[in-house]
Order: C-alpha cells, then sequence, then structure tokens
C-alpha cells in the first residue's frame, strides 16, 4: 500500500485576503497589496511597506497568528473531513519564526509604561502554542509540533510531515506555516539593513530589500493508501533539507548547500534538472539572497534554468510561513496550468542570469520545486508533482545507536564563563547565554562519540520550549527604550529558536537538516523522533540530539501567578543536553545504547487505551512488558499525570523511576537527562516516558549496551 | 576633531561597542582590516553593530550594507568617511 504523502486540501490566509482563490488571483493578476506599517507604532520605519493579512475575526485575547491560522486550517478543512482519519493517525506539525510575540510586545511595551507586571500575554508566546491550537481546532491526537528555523520553518515542517507519513507514523498530517508581523522583526531586519525602501524586486538589479508580510497557511496531507475516496491535489514527491554551516544570518554566496537541497529532493522525486516545469523562489530580494539562490540554481540546472518566480511582492516575506505559502502557490500553479509571475521584476541583472516570468503564462506543470532558504543557511526544497514518483526508495529501518552525550546544568542558574573552553574569545563574545549551553554539550556528546559520519549527512536537532528568551526580550525592550533609534543587530540575529542549532552546525560543520523544534516538556524527544526519522529516511547517517532551555525571569514570573501549573517557578533553571546518534559505523566510539523507537501521541483519556498502545508499541519491536527493565520519568506536572502514569507503570509491571531528573531543576528539556543517568544500566532495556503539561506524552525505548 | 584624535576615538568606542576580549587601542592600527581572518576578524553583524554605534555617536548614518563594506574596511577608512560625512 502506497504511503506517498498526498496533499489533499490547503487553507491560506494572508495580505491578498482570507481564501487560497484571492492569493492565487492577487498572484496572477499582480494585485499591489502592500501598505505602509500600520498595527504599532514605528518611529523609525513608518514609511516601509508591508503585507498585512485580511483577517476577518480577531477574538478578544486571541493571537494574530492563531486567529490567520485557524482561517487557514478551516478553509482546508472544508475541503477535506479529517474525521475519516483515527485522531491518534493525525499529526500536527507547524512552522513558526516567533509565533505570539507580537502580543508578548504589547505586553511589554504596556508593562514598562505602567510600571505593572501583567504577564497573560505571555501564553502566547511559546511558538508550540500555535500547535497545540492547531491540535484542538482539527482533532489531531498523534504527535504535535512546532518547528522554528526562522525563514525555512513551514518548509522544515512539511518535510517532517512527509518523513512521519512515509514511515507510516502517522495517516494524515495538518501541516501549518504562520507569522505574524511585529516591531522585532521589522526592527531586527531594519537593523540588518534589509529592509526595501519601496516595494520589493525580487531577482532585479535594483533590488534593495524585503517587504515583511504576515500570512498563515495550512495543508491536510494522508498517505495514499488512506485517501479513501479522496482526490488528491498533487504528490508531495520529493523534500530535502540541509545546512550551509557557513554564517548566523547570510546565505553561503556560492549557495552549494542550497543546491545540495535542491538536488536531493529532485533525486528522492526521480525527477532530472530537466523535467522540472516550475521553481518557485526563496527570491526575498535582498541582494545576498537572490546572488547565493542564482548561485544555486546556476549550478543545478546549469544553462537550462527552468521558469522562475519569486511571490513575495504579493505576500511580503512572511518568514516562517514563506514556505507553506509558496507550496500553496506552487500547487494552485500547477492545478490551474499557469506559471505565477514574478511581479516587482524590471531590470535584467546580468551577475544573477536569472530571466524570472513576468506574466501568467499557461504550461502544463507536472513537478515544481519549492525552494526556503533562513537564517542559519538553513535551507528546504519540496518538489511538488501531480503524480506519484517514478521509483522512490523506500525508507530505511537503520538500527540507531547513541555513542557519546554532554550536560550542562545541575539545578539552578549556570555560569558560562567556563563553557566553551576551546573556542577562541572573539568567536565566543558573539554567543548568547543558551548557545553556549547548547554548543558546549554538543561539543561534549561529538568529543565522546568521535564522528565517522560524512559532515553533510550529519544532522543537528535542537529541542527547546522557548528558545532565546533573553536575547528576544533585550531587543524588544531596547526598541521601546530607545524608540527604535538603536536596535541590536547581534540580539535580533541570536533571537531566532534554530540560533543555536545553526552555532552548532557553523562550529562542527555538520550540513544535513538543522532544525528547532519546541513542543514544551517533549521538545527533547520530539527532536529526538525527528532525528531518527531523518535518518531511517537515508537523508542522514548520523545526528547531534540537543535539547535545552535557559532560566527565563519573565517565565518565573508568569509561573508564580499561574493557576494552571503546580510549578511556582521558584526551581527553573538552566540546562541542555546533547547525544550523538547514528547508524552502525556512524562514529568511531563504541555506542552507549541503541535506540528502539520514539513514539509521540497525546495521551489518551482513558487507562486502558494508553496500556494498549504501549504494548502495542512495545510488541512491534519484539518485546514484553516484561522484557522492560527500567520506567524513566520525569516528576509529571499535576496531580492527575501523577496517578495516570503509576497506574500506567504498575499494570505493565515495570519497575518506576520518577523523578529521574530532578536534580537538574524545573526545565523544559530535562527529561534530556533521563537517558544520561540511566546509562550505567548495560544490557537493559529502558522505557522513557514524558508528559508535557498539554498531555502530551512520548515514550522512548532504547537498550542500554 | 582631527583625524588622529577621531581614529583613537574610533578605537575605543569599536571595542566597547562590539564588546571585543583582550584587544586594546593599540593592537589596532589605522590601516588594520576590521574583517577577515588576517586582520580583526570581525563578520558582517559586527559591521552593523557599527552602523547603530556610528549613528548614536557621530549622527552620521549609514543605510546601505554594500557601502558599509567600504566604509568599515579599517578604522582609517571609517573616519575618512565620518570626517567628510558629518554635519
Amino acid at each position: 500500500m502506497s504511503r506517498a504523502p498526498a496533499i489533499v486540501s490547503a487553507g491560506l490566509c494572508s495580505c491578498a485576503g482570507a481564501s487560497v482563490e484571492s492569493a492565487w488571483n492577487a498572484v496572477a493578476c499582480g494585485t499591489d497589496t502592500l501598505e505602509r506599517v500600520r498595527l504599532f507604532e514605528s518611529p523609525k520605519h513608518s514609511e516601509r511597506f508591508a503585507g498585512f493579512a485580511k483577517i476577518a475575526a480577531l477574538p478578544r485575547g486571541m493571537s494574530r497568528c492563531a486567529a490567520m491560522m485557524f482561517s487557514a486550517i478551516d478553509e482546508a478543512a472544508r475541503g477535506f473531513d479529517l474525521s475519516a482519519i483515527k485522531g491518534d493517525r493525525i499529526s500536527v506539525y507547524v512552522g513558526t519564526s516567533i509565533g505570539g510575540i507580537f502580543e508578548t510586545e504589547n505586553m511589554l511595551e504596556r508593562n514598562a509604561s505602567t510600571g505593572i507586571e501583567k504577564l497573560s500575554e505571555l501564553a502566547c508566546y511559546e511558538c508550540s502554542t500555535l500547535s497545540e491550537l492547531a491540535a484542538k481546532r482539527t482533532g489531531a491526537l498523534g504527535e504535535c509540533a512546532a518547528f522554528s528555523t526562522a525563514c525555512s520553518s513551514s518548509s522544515i515542517a512539511i518535510a517532517e510531515a512527509c518523513n512521519a507519513i512515509e514511515q507510516g507514523r502517522c495517516d494524515a498530517a495538518v501541516v501549518c506555516g504562520v507569522d505574524a508581523l511585529s516591531r522585532i522583526t521589522l526592527n531586527g531586519f531594519g537593523s540588518l539593513l534589509l529592509l526595501s525602501r519601496g516595494k520589493c524586486a525580487p531577482f532585479d538589479k535594483n533590488r534593495d530589500g524585503i517587504n515583511l508580510g504576515e500570512a498563515a497557511g495550512a495543508l491536510f496531507l494522508c498517505a495514499e493508501s488512506k485517501l479513501g475516496k479522496a482526490k488528491p491535489l498533487a504528490y508531495i514527491t520529493g523534500w530535502a533539507r540541509t545546512c550551509d554551516a557557513h554564517h548566523a544570518t547570510s546565505p553561503d554566496p556560492d549557495g552549494k548547500d542550497a543546491a545540495r537541497a535542491i538536488r536531493e529532493a529532485l533525486s528522492m522525486a526521480s525527477v532530472p534538472a530537466e523535467s522540472v516545469s516550475y521553481y518557485n523562489a526563496h527570491g526575498t530580494a535582498t541582494t545576498g539572497n537572490d546572488s547565493a539562490e542564482a548561485a544555486a540554481l546556476r549550478a543545478v540546472f546549469g544553462q537550462n534554468i527552468p521558469p522562475v518566480s519569486s511571490i513575495k511582492r504579493i505576500f511580503g516575506h512572511t518568514l516562517g510561513a514563506s514556505g507553506i505559502v509558496n507550496a500553496i502557490i506552487s500547487l494552485e500553479s500547477e492545478r490551474r496550468s499557469i506559471l505565477p509571475p514574478n511581479a516587482g521584476f524590471k531590470t535584467f541583472d546580468e551577475s544573477l542570469g536569472i530571466e524570472p516570468v513576468t506574466c501568467p503564462k499557461g504550461a502544463k506543470i507536472e513537478n515544481s520545486i519549492s525552494v526556503s532558504l533562513g537564517f542559519g543557511g538553513n535551507n528546504g526544497a519540496i518538489v511538488i508533482s501531480r503524480g506519484h514518483a517514478k521509483c522512490k526508495a523506500p525508507p530505511r529501518n537503520a538500527r540507531t545507536f547513541i555513542y557519546g552525550c554532554g550536560i550542562v546544568g545541575r539545578g539552578g542558574t549556570v555560569d558560562d564563563s567556563h563553557l566553551m573552553p576551546d573556542e577562541p574569545p572573539l568567536k565566543k563574545r558573539k554567543l548568547a547565554h543558551l548557545q553556549k549551553m547548547g554548543a558546549h554539550a554538543a561539543r561534549a556528546a561529538i568529543k565522546m562519540a568521535q564522528p565517522d559520519a560524512e559532515k553533510e549527512r550529519t544532522a543537528v536537532c535542537w529541542g527547546t520550549g522557548l528558545g532565546m528568551t533573553a536575547q528576544t526580550r533585550m531587543f524588544v525592550e531596547n526598541i521601546f527604550a530607545k524608540r527604535e533609534a538603536e536596535p541590536m543587530p547581534t540580539a535580533f540575529t541570536n533571537s531566532v529558536h534554530n540560533a543555536v542549532p545553526s552555532a552548532i552546525a557553523i562550529r562542527e560543520g555538520f550540513r544535513g537538516l538543522n532544525s528547532a523544534v519546541s513542543a514544551k516538556e517533549i521538545s527533547f524527544e520530539c527532536a529526538l523522533a525527528q532525528a531518527v526519522r531523518e535518518i531511517n529516511s537515508g537523508a542522514a547517517d548520523a545526528a547531534v540530539v540537543c535539547a535545552g532551555d535557559e532560566y527565563c525571569q519573565l517565565a518565573a514570573d508568569f509561573l508564580k501567578t499561574s493557576k494552571y501549573s503546580e510549578n511556582d517557578g521558584s526551581k527553573l533553571s538552566d540546562f541542555a543536553a546533547a547525544y550523538f546518534i547514528g547508524i552502525d559505523g556512524a562514529a568511531k566510539s563504541k555506542p552507549i545504547a541503541e535506540i528502539l523507537d520514539v513514539e509521540i501521541c497525546r495521551l489518551p483519556e482513558s487507562d486502558a487505551v494508553e496500556f494498549k498502545a504501549i504494548s502495542n508499541m512495545l510488541a512491534s519491536n519484539g518485546l514484553a512488558a516484561s522484557d522492560v527493565s527500567k520506567w524513566l520519568s520525569l516528576k509529571p506536572c499535576n496531580a492527575y499525570q501523577r496517578r495516570r502514569l503509576k497506574s500506567l507503570a504498575d499494570s505493565l509491571g515495570i519497575e518506576r523511576f520518577e523523578h529521574a531528573a530532578e536534580k537538574y531543576g524545573d526545565n523544559y528539556c530535562a527529561s534530556a537527562a533521563c537517558m544520561f543517568e540511566y546509562a550505567e544500566y548495560s544490557g537493559k532495556i529502558c522505557l522513557q516516558y514524558s508528559v508535557s503539561s498539554t498531555s502530551m506524552r512520548a515514550a522512548t525505548l532504547f537498550k542500554i549496551l | 576633531m582631527d583625524k588622529e584624535t577621531l581614529t583613537a576615538d574610533l578605537k575605543r568606542k569599536i571595542i566597547s561597542a562590539l564588546n571585543l576580549p583582550e584587544v586594546s587601542p593599540s593592537d589596532i592600527a589605522d590601516d588594520t582590516e576590521l574583517f577577515g581572518e588576517s586582520g580583526l576578524g570581525l563578520d558582517s553583524v559586527d559591521a552593523l553593530e557599527l552602523v547603530v554605534m556610528v549613528e548614536r555617536e557621530y549622527g552620521v548614518v549609514i543605510s546601505e550594507s554594500s557601502d558599509a563594506k567600504k566604509i568599515f574596511a579599517s578604522v582609517g577608512t571609517l573616519a575618512d568617511y565620518l570626517i567628510s560625512n558629518r554635519k
């Protein structure tokens, strides 16, 4: 039965309107959608143009991101009835660079002017708030996570969904990409001198930067064998993710890893370069992006560059949403047999050698490729085809081992002056606290493992609940204090969630998938699941799987006043951990453990159902509960979960070790310490069981060697 | 401010704005390359920090990233630019 990921439905909310139809019409007609900056006061950038989403309803207390995302999801839901698929077989992957930051900015501005610390809007801040909302909206009960790799976020999310569907981890997936306009992105890109003075002109000789935009896109994907009577709109036949490992913000000017992403995606789809009917570009209209992307295009296609266009003039650069916006427009162009024009282009640039499509043109489009290039040299390429891939290699079932580990933080805060001792002081000064912790833990894991895998086939998967909170707060508070006069470019480049994995990639030279995933207390497990899938897909042979969060005063204050959690914030800590994992032979050192399985879903309401789910997981690995020696878990968030865990472990008859990582303090990623703690139980099979405060559970089965 | 005073002033301010560890003004000659491994080893984000510093301290606005590369080649080129662009 074919597990090819089919696109069954789509929805889009953008500055061109609250539907795919209105977005397509704006693209086809070249509608002038960009307006002067509004929504908030901007002393420095009020003359800039941006794309403001046409949000039909913005109820009180709902973030702009959530409102746009619901609009897109509801539109997609009208095209495909997800209730035909079992809820626990539907996963949710959301790509967003900064989630509900706009509401958090409002909160910080208000608190600064009133002097009263009211923190309710912080609930919108976490990226995973959006994936949780998307799951609720659609009834999905499978894996649920947010990917935050800046401008490539939703391309990373689409590829993740395809891996999960193809490998049988879910039967359908809800994929969203969303970002709202905010002061931090406007001032951040302003501080990088990347904002256009007018309206952007991708690939034009006189291009002078980006216009920001805001949007949410939704795609419902389904394994072909589970389509029932539904008719697929198209198939995703190829996907690939690579990293430049070059610079925190600028793409590698040669575009060689972007080219590798394009080649790998086409090769997976069995589409030769000359059969590409349309290339939907990242095309942000900055000097650097368009030139690196053009270099990648020339490297892959030589003299025969396919029809190219960038749609950024219509939607603005929608950051984390831009990948899914591109994918949806590519899908529409295939369905309508029309090549979308590159609005804003006037003057050919010899140095690029790209002559984009300038007016809508009829063409039979069999295979299109859509590309995203994000901060940290984070590249994603997605091939959308009318038909199946011709001869796609099935996923491999590689055995995956842990070869090395490293940990930073043992409760409380970490003095980072002793971290990264090998790093020259000049380079170290640029790293923020969490980057130092993550990179230090990763270096320790790598030293222990002695990697022997190809660097371009080594991934870095980072899990984080809150990301770079200190840098984000510093940047935003400075905007208000200085009235935008003295922005902080370094803090901006360090504020993205993927600042940690890209810092690791730059230092270690790892150029495979580079990801940041956010899912509250199971962020580490989601990063592990992603890395294992990437290895199983055949795209990587090894990965640094790491996770961490920094102590955050705002979060501590928030928890103190929150009535939702027993955690009063007093034990919040700095913590990061890393594991080097890979296939047999991926490292020179002796493996510590073998990862047998990672399964993530919403904790079922009934104990009996969960008992059955865990028993099934064990059975599918040829095990019974009696084979499992140790049960590892953190202290659960509340009394209900404590009862659930106890009851489950008892009924399975597995010896329980709760509080396994209590000495690491309260940290979203503390469960990453469990395996580290139990490395001494040689020969034993362990089940690491984590439950998040939103009742997502991760079950990780591993054998200590 | 003459060029000599200006370059001395710039060296102090660059070190402070970029939080350069183990670097003193006397380590930076007027023609030391600010970027690239052979010189001070700064990168493009440092250049943007210097854009902010120059606007704050000297009131000179640099709005094109393509100009920034030439202007920030060395303390000497920066001083020349400031002298001819200061209001």
